[in-house]
């Protein structure tokens, strides 16, 4: 199958709800990360963290599920699938689940079910049909893994359409391991910084509409020409750097591309030491002169650590850059360490964007990455 | 061109000792689910840390790659990078997510152990099996309620039919969660308490099908998984395997498909040869 065509996104970050909206966010380098608000402070060494509806939602459970139902309607609706019509399916990438709920659950004895556990009741709900639902645990590559489970789906033509999405929010169980782990509390993310001091955890969701094909009649876009996904099977933390480069070269393989015919990369980047080391050694070993031309860029130091979430949203961002034709800034970038230097990092405009690298990496060594074209009308 | 067939290859089961498992085995099935049973199943050290839901994967799936002639004794590095891992679990982490929820809202997180941070995320059971076999394909872990197993051998048919990999080790795997019991009376599910049990499948391209002669065909989502053997034609759905309607079947959740299909995988040796599982073994 020659691409998988994106009909319909939808994404919801710190910034708010809106593909538009929150591109425009990105564009003008708000950082929406702030003081702690759904964890108790006292608790923690760690006090920022870049979470949602702060302040305003303190108290509502399985909030998680909640913007997820937003942008896979939201998704669907801009694709023109007909939902009862057509044969839909969804895969939910997560890292967590509705963890954060069920952990208030211990503490309250109240507000959790079982069935708030996956992602089914909730999504067929929101949507109306007993369509599919497909929930896939998978750390912080969580929704960039189910894409190559669509593109199966979608080959051997079990489903006209299917909805990848991915959805957290903070755990107090996430939150408090790495609290335990950073040796310094960040209160930022700078990916790819020399001075950088960790990871901290954000919140999102974000879905797109996949098809094998789309009618004349509605717009694509963009084109999945890669989507693989493989693990390390080395650590069940610390990414590997042959790993993380041997899945950028299958996707390229995949894509028949080489490093000169990528214009962006839109990084994983999640600001701790190893994993942005791992990264950019990575990059900078598969790319070498061609860096030169290709940005560099990614949205954790503005989104924060999105987890499941975030592979979707670097995607949802591409497809707004293939729109656009700008890079959106890195603020909090100062100093790039060496293996990152030689890209574009800044963000801006330049050449037009025809092709976007995608990469997501996460705990147990799961490695995914995407090639996203630009649709040529 | 030829439709790609898929068949298993090998299979395992881990189970408390005194649950009914309707007559399947004894081959590909351990006994005992206390620490030192499953120590003695894994029998190799570096699991002091691994969870529960782990440790019984751990367990399964060296059964299963055993008899699937791919490991000859315990866990090596395969460094294969065309064969996926697929771990079904409802409820696999939630001791550690609950347990060290709890220590952060009583005394904060300075108290809490590093060593339990792979296990807060759910992935660390295939990430495990992955790491212990040298399995660097595809690598999830499904959870999505009772039928998460069938959709973990959806993924898996769906991988090798598209020839995304030539092969793959699915397993479900639950461990008893005391902490979530009352979820499950509140929701008038008595009975369905997750118990101590996991089941491996290694399933693969039919490149060498006479050598493995039960074929698993699992067209989509929605249709029944069935197992048809190659000498005579024997077919079974694994919904009417001998353990359907067993007790058991209600407390195994994520593995409850996969221990439907390997009692099915069972029953049709059995029927197929009077030492059935010799005969795999030696085409193995």
């Amino acid at each position: 199958m020659k691409g998988m065509h994106i009909v319909g996104a939808d994404m919801w970050t710190a910034h708010g709800h809106g593909r538009r909206h929150v591109f425009d966010a990105l564009l003008d380098g708000q950082i929406a990360v702030g003081p702690l608000i759904h964890l108790d402070r006292a608790r923690y060494r760690c006090q920022h963290a870049y979470e949602i509806g702060a302040g305003t939602d303190g108290t509502q459970d399985c909030r998680n599920t909640g913007w997820l139902r937003v942008v896979v309607a939201g998704a669907l609706a801009e694709s023109q699938v007909e939902l009862g019509r057509e044969r839909v399916a969804v895969l939910v990438g997560t890292g967590l689940r509705e963890q954060p709920t069920l952990e208030k659950w211990q503490q309250d004895e109240a507000g959790f079910t079982l069935d708030d556990w996956d992602y089914r009741r909730a999504i067929q709900e929101e949507l109306g049909h007993p369509v599919p639902v497909y929930t896939v645990v998978n750390a912080c590559a969580a929704s960039l893994c189910c894409l190559p489970l669509a593109s199966d789906m979608l080959e051997l033509d079990q489903f006209d359409a299917v909805v990848v999405a991915g959805t957290d929010a903070i755990s107090s169980s996430m939150y408090g391991l790495l609290d335990r782990a950073n040796s310094v509390p960040p209160d930022v993310i700078q990916p790819f910084d020399r001075h950088r001091k960790g990871v901290l955890m954000g919140e999102g969701a974000a879905a797109i509409v996949l098809r094998r094909a789309a009618a004349p009649t509605v717009p694509v876009l963009g084109i999945l020409t890669a989507v693989v996904q493989s693990c390390d099977a080395r650590n069940e933390t610390a990414p590997d750097p042959v790993g993380v480069e041997t899945s950028m070269r299958l996707a390229h393989r995949a894509a028949g591309v080489g490093p000169a015919e990528i214009d962006v990369v839109m990084a994983h980047g999640t600001g701790t030491q190893l994993n942005d080391d791992t990264e950019a050694q990575a990059l900078s070993a598969l790319f070498g002169g061609a860096a030169a031309n290709v940005f560099l860029s990614g949205v954790k130091g503005m989104t924060g650590h999105t987890a499941g979430a975030s592979g979707l949203i670097n995607l949802i961002t591409g497809l707004e850059i293939l729109r656009s034709g700008t890079v959106p800034p890195a603020p909090g970038l100062n100093e790039p360490v060496d293996d990152a230097a030689g890209f574009r990092t800044a963000g801006g405009s330049g050449n037009t964007v025809n092709r976007i690298q995608i990469n997501a990496f996460g705990f147990g060594g799961v490695n995914a990455v995407s090639i996203l074209e630009r649709a040529h009308a | 061109m030829r439709e790609t067939n898929v068949v298993i290859r090998g299979t395992g089961v881990v189970a408390e000792h005194d649950v009914d498992l309707r007559g399947l085995g004894p081959h590909g099935v351990a006994r005992g689910c206390d620490d030192d049973a499953l120590k003695a199943h894994i029998g190799k050290r570096g699991i002091r840390y691994k969870d529960r839901a782990t440790r019984l994967a751990l367990a399964a799936a060296k059964l299963a790659m055993q008899q699937a002639g791919l490991t000859v004794d315990g866990y090596q590095d395969l460094d294969d990078a065309s064969c996926a891992v697929i771990v079904a679990s409802c409820f696999g982490n939630v001791d550690t997510v609950l347990a060290s929820a709890a220590q952060i809202a009583a005394e904060g997180s300075s108290v809490l152990s590093p060593m339990d941070l792979p296990n807060a995320s759910a992935n660390v059971v295939p990430a495990t099996l992955a790491i212990w076999f040298g399995l660097r394909g595809p690598n999830l872990l499904v959870a999505n309620g009772p039928g998460s197993g069938t959709d973990a051998l959806l993924f898996a048919s769906n991988m090798i039919r598209t020839g995304s990999v030539r092969r793959v080790l699915v397993c479900g795997t639950e461990a008893r969660q005391p902490a979530i019991d009352p979820l499950f009376a509140q929701a008038g599910q008595a009975g369905r308490e997750p118990a101590d049990i996991a089941a491996a499948v290694v399933l693969e391209r039919d490149e060498a099908a006479a050598a493995f002669p039960v074929r698993l065909a699992l067209s989509g989502p929605g249709t029944p998984v069935l197992l048809e053997h190659a000498a005579g034609g024997a077919r079974m759905d694994a919904a009417a395997s001998p353990l359907a309607g067993a007790p058991v079947l209600a407390r195994s959740h994520g593995a409850a498909s996969i221990l439907s299909v390997v009692s099915a995988w069972d029953a049709l040796c059995k029927a197929a040869a009077p030492r059935p599982h010799t005969l795999c073994r030696e085409a193995a």
